[in-house]
């Protein structure tokens, strides 16, 4: 009897917020809006370009020979240029590097009128590193700049693949998707918690400012309505998060279908060359350092 | 054979008595009438007989066994003064979940949901929200789901509040057409005339204590004033009325719609005035007793009383 009466509050709970529009609404259109959330950041990222020039007040002398410029930064080494006038000059920000000892790490400073982000920040960082390495390595050994650049570009030839290899069959995996698919994962569960907990509260509320408490635990017990009612919404929430997946892995087929197979093929190719760049990077870095091993 | 007992029934909030050491019997098959003012103790002594409140002290006994809220409440049917449905559930489905949480089977509910829609003519109401009724409407789904699944024990806190007189009528006409089939009904309300109408036992409770309990014909009895109402063939003249006070058997305190009130004095009998009308000479029309009101006692014991006794300390 008792858990006869859970399982009929459990199916009123459930089947009136099943068949509420709200659930469907939100069901339906939940997908909709992370796909144009997912497509308007893409969109954004690639469109939006911020470009910053930065004046840079060397006391080493080298840097202007080293500092690469590109689309996203560039330095600007006019001479008189200093900490007043930089943003007259039409530079967003300064760059102030003292004399660099070998044998000690010293602070170099970046003063702006407009913030860098945190990817051109690191950006600008790797620059500067890269422009001592290779500074180093052209002073200390008889490479020449050009022989540098060219021992670069003809290093880049390998690219890190992994595999795992828990099962019986090796099989390719990919590390960043897994690591995505948790995170979206962990915020989607965290999210639906604290909604459902506080659609649990709501019901309770409702029961409460409608009267039928009263009615209601006239014939079941206290524990049993609340029973009931954390099961039902929790049923709710499981079969939402179904539709989700079912719409989700429908929806992607679906794009699957209507996406050219040139397109298809470009991303492939884009993917893999990333995969190379970030190879290229970690030799070049190795690279590097083995340089100036040999040097020391 | 009584259906319920309580016994001593004491329960105690944080600093106040709501009910004082309550004692009170019902018999089977009889329409009950709780009576009190606002603040009472009413609402929570019913809470207890429903299993919401359990009592601090004090014993209930339902068909004679100490009473089992798992069990019992399935027996008894609720309907609070604050009437409360899910507003947006469908009527239907609505008085077939609150039928089946009692206990009964889905097909069950469903045949006396259509029995009792037919009686009250809410056939074309079963696909509606309860949004959408009047307040009148929803009182009349409330006692069909407080009735739907023949409860033993039927308490009804201001049933009749929202409703017009037909609609009272139809409530009223159940309400009785239940008691024959041996249904008890506790009545709570504060309408006295409908307690005079509908009730055969009452208790009056205030400030948690029990302070009147009998038949209603019992009570205006014990609080009755020995006034009767004489009509006379001959109006009286003023030397009349001046001969008629000077008896020892009775005073005249009034007139009302010509015929005389008159109060009969401690130790005599109504034979008495009737016997010194007639040595007058005079017609005697009529000669009936004024028996006080409920409405009448009630005023004359709680008045003075707080009406809210948020401030009684224990």
């Amino acid at each position: 009897m008792s858990n006869n009466k859970i399982w009929l509050i459990t199916r009123r709970e459930y089947l009136t917020r099943v068949r509420n529009r709200t659930f469907l609404l939100s069901t339906f259109l939940f997908p909709l809006v992370i796909i144009l959330f997912i497509a308007g950041s893409v969109m954004i990222a690639t469109q939006t370009h911020t470009h910053h020039k930065i004046a840079v007040v060397d006391a080493n002398g080298y840097f202007k020979d080293y500092l690469r410029s590109d689309s996203s930064l560039s330095f600007d080494f006019s001479p008189g240029i200093d900490t007043l006038n930089y943003a007259d000059r039409g530079n967003t920000a300064v760059l102030i590097i003292p004399p660099l000892p070998e044998d000690n790490v010293t602070i170099y400073r970046l003063k702006f009128k407009k913030q860098l982000g945190p990817a051109a920040k690191d950006d600008l960082e790797n620059r500067v590193n890269n422009a001592i390495t290779d500074h180093l390595i052209y002073e200390k050994t008889s490479v020449s700049r050009i022989q540098l650049d060219t021992l670069r570009s003809r290093s880049k030839i390998a690219a890190l693949r992994t595999f795992d290899d828990n099962d019986k069959k090796a099989r390719a995996s990919n590390q960043n998707a897994a690591g995505a698919i948790g995170y979206v994962c962990a915020i989607l569960i965290y999210m639906l918690t604290f909604i459902y907990g506080a659609m649990v509260m709501r019901g309770v509320m409702e029961e409460k400012t409608n009267r039928i408490a009263e009615v209601v635990v006239s014939s079941v017990k206290p524990f049993q309505l609340m029973m009931g009612k954390i099961t039902g919404i929790g049923a709710v929430g499981l079969t939402q998060f179904l539709l989700w997946i079912v719409l989700l892995v429908g929806l992607s087929f679906l794009a699957q279908a209507f996406i050219p197979p040139s397109v298809g093929k470009e991303i492939m190719q884009l993917q893999q060359a990333n995969a190379m760049g970030n190879a290229g990077n970690a030799i070049r870095v190795s690279e590097g350092a083995n340089k100036i091993y040999e040097c020391r | 054979m009584n259906i319920l007992e309580v016994k001593d029934l004491q329960k105690t909030f944080a600093t106040q008595i709501a009910v004082d050491k309550i004692s009170f019997q019902l018999e089977k098959g009889s329409i009950f009438g709780l009576l009190g003012p606002n603040g009472a103790g009413k609402t929570t002594l019913i809470r207890m007989i429903t299993g919401i409140f359990y009592p601090d002290a004090g014993e209930i006994l339902f068909e004679g066994k100490p009473f089992d809220p798992m069990n019992d409440i399935l027996r008894i049917g609720y309907m609070p003064e604050e009437r409360g449905l899910y507003k947006k559930m469908k009527i239907g489905e609505q008085a077939l979940y609150l039928a089946q949480l009692k206990g009964l089977s889905r097909s069950e509910a469903l045949q006396r949901a259509k029995e009792w829609f037919v009686k009250f003519e809410m056939q074309s109401w079963w696909n509606k929200k309860v949004e959408d009724l009047s307040k009148g409407m929803g009182q009349k789904l409330q006692f069909v789901t407080t009735v739907m699944h023949a409860p033993r024990l039927i308490i009804l806190d201001e049933p009749f509040s929202g409703l017009d007189p037909v609609n009272s009528n139809l409530i009223k006409d159940e309400i009785y057409s239940l008691a024959r089939k041996g249904a008890t009904i506790i009545f709570s309300t504060h309408r006295m005339e409908q307690v005079e109408e509908i009730c055969d036992h009452i208790i009056l409770v205030n400030r948690g204590q029990k302070i009147l309990d009998g038949s209603v014909g019992g009570v205006k009895q014990q609080f009755k004033e020995n006034l009767f109402r004489i009509g006379l063939e001959r109006p009286l003249t003023g030397e009349d009325l001046k001969t008629a006070d000077a008896s020892d058997a009775f005073t005249v305190v009034g007139r009302a719609d010509g015929q005389l009130v008159v109060k009969i004095a401690e130790g005599h009998r109504p034979n008495d005035v009737l016997s010194w009308f007639i040595q007058k000479g005079e017609g005697i029309t009529s000669f009936v007793e004024i028996l006080p009101s409920l409405n009448d006692i009630f005023i004359r014991l709680v008045e003075g009383t707080p009406l809210a006794r948020q401030f009684q300390r224990l």
